[in-house]
This record gives C-alpha cells, structure tokens and sequence, in this order.
C-alpha cells in the first residue's frame, strides 16, 4: 500500500507502519483494517498528519493513529504521542480546541420497560432541566471571577462541595476529576468570560445526553462488575470545557506558534505549534490546559447530577430505586504527564491524545480498585441511531499504544452535505424509526447529526479488540437523546 | 470606506467536520469586511437585528494572515461574550507602520436571538491569505464548531 510516495508497510491485519522518512523522529503506526487504511488514504491528508507529528523534538516509539483517525487542526484526530519530558515538546494541536472533551457513562437500576412509558416525557424534561446549543447559559448561575478560578483548580471536586453529585463520583472519574497541577491563574481573562455562564451546558454539534439500553454484551463477567446488565437502562454524556477550553487553546496556540521559533523548532505546520515541555511557554500551557480539563470535569459532573435529579423528579422514584450510579468518565482530548516502558525502561512522557482514550489494562494503580481486576473502562460513541460501545483496556495497549485507544466513529459527510441530505425529510420521525427519541434546540443540528452523516462505530472498535489493544464489554443502544 | 454586507463576496466550502469559506475583496480592507460577514453568516444564518450600539476595534499583528485571525477571533468573541454582532462595517483600514499592521475599524451591531452555529475558534488549518491579481485579494478560513 502506497501513500504519495512512501511504501506503508502491513504488520498484522489492524496495523500499518509508514517508515521514517525525511526528518521524521519516528515511524508512524496506525490501527486499522485494509479496507479502512485505503479508505483513510483516500478521503483526508490524515496520513500526513500522521507523519507531520512524527517529527516533533523528543516522540518516542511512535507516532500513533487509530482507526478513527481523521483530519484534525495540526494532529490528526485519533492521534497519540508520546514526548520526552527533558526533551520534548507539548503541542496544543495535540489535545485540541475542546479540551478533555470526554464521555462520562452512568448506569441505573431501571430496565427498558420501566423507562419505555415515560420516556417521552423524560426527554422533555432532559431537555428543559440541561442547558444545550449553542450560547446556552448554565442551569447554575453565572460564577464568578473567584468562583471560576474555584472550578478551575478543583474540577469534578468544585461540583461535589456544591451538592452536584456524590464524593464517590470521583473514584470513577480519570483522575479523579481534577489534574492537581493546572494553574487558573494562567487562563486568560477572555477564556473565563467565555466559560463564566457555560458550567452545566452540553454545548452543540456533536455533544449530547443520551438515554440508552445496554443491547448486547460480549464479557459477561466483566460486564457484571461494571454493574452493567442486559436491557438496563443507562446515561451517557459527551461534552467537555465549552468556551473556556476553546479559548485556553486559541490563547496558547498563538503563543506556542511564536514560541516555536524562538526556540528553533522546525514543523511541517504551523499548527502543530510547540514549545518544549520544560520551557516557560510548554509549563503556561500546561497549567492552563489542565484548569481547562478541569473546568470540563465539573461540567459532566453538574450535567449528570441535573440528569440524576430530572430522572428522580419524572419517574417520581427513590434514590435507591433508581439506583443511578457513575460507571466511568474518560476524557479523549488531554495531554498528561504519564510513566510508560520505552526501550525497556520506565521513563516519563508527556502523552498527548487527541480524539483517543486512555485504555489501561487490568492491575493499573490508577484505576478504581473495584476494576482493577477488569482494566479501566473505555467509552466510545458512535451516532445518535445505531449503538456506542463499552471497552476495557488492556496490558497490550500499554505495550503498543501508550495505554490508548478509539474515541468514536468518525463523520462520514460533512455538516453541509448532510444538511443537503436532511432537506425536506422529517428528521425526527426517521429517528423515531430508529427507536430514539431527540430533542434538539435546531433541525440544523438533528441533519447535521444524523447516523447517516457518521462512519459505523462498529468496525472502529472490532479494529482495537481484533488488534487486542481494547476489550469489547457491552453495546448500548440509544432511545432517547438531547442534543444542542 | 464603508463595507455593505449585501456585496459581501464569500462562499461557504465543505470541510468534513467543521466549516470553511473562501473570501474575495477588491481590497485588503474589503476582504476583512467580507469575511466578517461570512463568518457572521455561518453562526446566524440569514438573520436580521436592528443596529443598537456603535463600537470600535484596534488590533495590531505582524503579518495579515494573523492580523485576518485575529480580527475574525474578535468579533466572535464579542458575539459570544458580549452579545455584539456586527451588522454594518462602516470603517475597515489597515495600514501597515512601522513593521506592523493595523486594523483600525467602526461597526455598528446589536444583539442576535439564537445562533445556529457556534464558533469554537478561527483556524490556520488550510488557511491562506494571497493576493490574486492586481488589487484582487482572496483568503480561505477553516472554523472549528
């Protein structure tokens, strides 16, 4: 297989390896089928991405990609690398505008029957308690000065002290729901005025609340102990750090681009803007990325504690009956500080992934106790009509991919074409063929989202359990959805 | 001079996950007003609002291509933060002095209802910004929403 002029070398059915070439550090390796590589080689200038990473100062072993990679800003989405600490560089093309943008899973005593006959009125509701759309203001009023630099340092914590949430929530949350290192005072004033009023929003495109099914589940054992079981009814939320993280990127991204060349680093594009880690720049961006993450914390924190509270008013059902409990929150937009073997040596790196989850395997310290046994859970969406999936990674996925894996499926159209292809269709009765209900502040967004517009999730994840880097553990099926 | 939106030459262009435009004026000045205009287009459609406020903006950056961004990041965050959607440029000027350009510019705006799409941040992903022909400029701008 052929990529311009570079020979891509097939190591097994789910990867390829594009060699160095030029001033490349290391080769690339991306996961995928055949059929998806050619398909990838064709559609997007991903591939060059892929390479364009590779010559960043101090990667090591790999420049990544996973078989939902696709055309990002700088790295591609699906992206990860690993930098030497000492050595190398953070990049804010590799983690992105939306900042730990992520998905957060809850699960409840409820089956498909008992939610069936409400479920109408439940997304209504839903819809009317959780701020969505585009400039939607939070359902908690606007912070702040003192109170966002709060959020900011605390994360996930902040909304726990304000009653959105249990303290155990955070055992289940990466991280814990806070990097203990970011620095509010680094955040620029336009980054929390953007996010002053934007705590508890899902926000547009393709983040969401969805009210889903567990529909098949392939480890059964493993499913047991996430407390998942087969018809049960579950809650997943895709959203990150809204306005603030947007402009924590766009603030850093300027100053990283003049950074570069202060320091002498040559890229390939201009977006993959750098500094070293260790500089004066490469620690403001660190600070400042991680007070973003943690924003983005607290924001699915709040949003599930408002889901929890509409479930229990409309349902008009006891806490112990409902049973809601947090499975896990991944965030697949990061950059972090994490010990990995290279060379056969322990050695710390500054692991970006950027549209990819953090998959590490059964035994990982920072995982919570009670899958330690299993691994960490791995969430990946797909679109609003077919099915998401649950994976737990595994001891493979450290060895080959820095303990990393997929996020979601991918689009297929762009948001224009799919909005040529909605026109004059009756969206929502064509999701109601689907079995889900949607509410959404636009048609514009529904058109925009719609499964047609996505890849099939399927073959993404089957790629990372072929490859044996992630486990596939259930699959959810969507019946009722929120979106911006 | 003043820039009329009902001239605004600009065309939105497919990008998969995001939106693009590329964006014409006969003059530095008026490709800024244009773009401006585009860029309003995608967060609002064909919307109208009543002009309310009158403000002005300065920016100064090293090169045009930044100084383009930059202009395009200000306005969408006014929109955002401070419900200022331009409706009418009546001043666009940029000169360059002293090594540095400078965007010097008058808009009168008001506040729009519902945006339909929002504008996480202006990108230099496949950006350009050239000079066609003898006083034809042309820019391409990917959004990330």
């Amino acid at each position: 297989m052929r990529y311009k002029d570079i020979s891509i070398e097939k190591i097994h059915d789910t990867l390829f390896e594009i060699p160095v070439t030029g001033k490349m550090q290391v080769p690339g390796r991306i996961y995928a089928s055949e059929e998806m590589m050619r398909t990838i080689i064709q559609e997007d200038e991903s591939i060059q991405q892929v390479i364009n990473v590779a010559h960043l100062p101090g990667i090591q072993k790999y420049s990544l990609g996973m078989p939902d990679i696709h055309w990002g800003y700088g790295f591609p989405i699906g992206g990860v690398a690993a930098t030497d600490i000492n050595h190398g560089v953070i990049s804010p093309g590799g983690v992105g505008y939306d900042i730990n943008c992520g998905v957060r899973l809850a699960r409840t005593n409820l089956g498909r029957s008992d939610i069936s006959p409400k479920l109408d009125l439940v997304v209504t509701k839903l819809f009317q308690n959780i701020p969505t759309g585009v400039g939607s203001e939070g359902a908690i009023r606007k912070l702040n000065e003192r109170e966002m630099h709060n959020v900011l340092t605390k994360g996930a914590h902040w909304a726990v002290e304000h009653n959105f949430g249990e303290v155990s929530d955070l055992e289940f949350t990466e991280e814990h729901g806070c990097l203990n290192w970011a620095d509010s005072s680094l955040v620029s004033t336009r980054a929390l005025e953007r996010g002053r009023n934007q705590l508890g929003t899902l926000g547009s495109g393709n983040h969401f609340l969805e009210i889903d099914v567990v529909d098949t589940i392939y480890l059964t054992d493993v499913a047991e102990q996430l407390g998942l079981f087969f018809n049960q009814m579950v809650i997943l939320i895709h959203t990150g750090s809204r306005g603030c993280g947007y402009q924590v990127c766009d603030d850093h991204l300027r100053l990283l681009s003049k950074a570069s060349n202060q320091y002498g680093i040559s890229l390939p594009d201009r977006q993959l803007a750098c500094a070293p880690i260790s500089s004066k720049e490469g620690k403001e961006y660190m600070g400042a990325m991680a007070a973003a993450a943690n924003f983005a914390w607290a924001n699915r924190q709040v949003i599930m504690s408002l889901a929890k509270d509409t479930l229990l008013d409309t349902l008009n059902i006891s806490p112990s009956e409902l049973g809601f409990k947090l499975v896990y929150d991944v965030c697949h937009n990061i950059a972090k500080i994490e010990e990995h073997r290279i060379n056969g040596d322990r050695k710390k790196v500054c692991l970006h992934r950027k549209g990819a989850t953090r998959a590490f395997p059964p035994g990982s310290p920072q995982i919570p106790a009670a899958y330690r046994s299993i691994g960490q859970p791995v969430l990946v969406p797909g679109d609003m009509g077919r099915y998401s999936f649950i994976c737990v990674g595994t001891d493979a996925a450290m060895e080959e991919t820095f303990g990393s894996t997929c996020h979601g499926a991918g689009r297929l159209q762009s948001r224009k074409s799919a909005k040529k292809l909605g026109a004059g269709r009756d969206l929502f009765a064509e999701m109601a063929r689907y079995g889900v209900t949607v509410q959404a502040r636009g048609r514009g967004t529904v058109a925009e989202e719609m499964p047609y517009a996505y890849k099939d999730v399927a073959a993404v994840v089957d790629v990372m359990d072929k490859a044996g880097i992630s486990r596939k553990v259930a699959r959810l099926k969507p019946i009722g959805v929120i979106k911006g | 001079m003043e820039h009329q939106k009902i001239k605004a030459k600009f065309r939105e262009i497919e990008h998969t996950a995001d939106v693009g435009l590329i964006v014409d004026g006969n003059s530095l000045s008026e490709l800024f007003a244009n773009a401006a205009y585009g860029m309003i287009y995608l967060i609002f459609g064909n919307q109208e609002a009543k002009t309310k406020d009158l403000r002005y903006f300065q920016i100064i950056e090293n090169t045009t291509d930044e100084l383009l961004i930059s202009w395009l990041s200000e306005l969408n965050f006014n929109i955002i933060v401070n419900n200022f959607t331009p409706i009418s440029i009546r001043q666009l000027d940029i000169k360059k002095i002293d090594g540095k350009y400078h965007l010097n510019a008058e808009i009168s705006g008001g506040s729009m209802s519902v945006p339909a799409t929002e504008i996480k941040a202006i990108t230099y992903h496949q950006f350009y910004l050239k000079k066609t022909r003898h006083n034809h400029y042309q820019a391409r701008i990917i959004f990330d929403i």
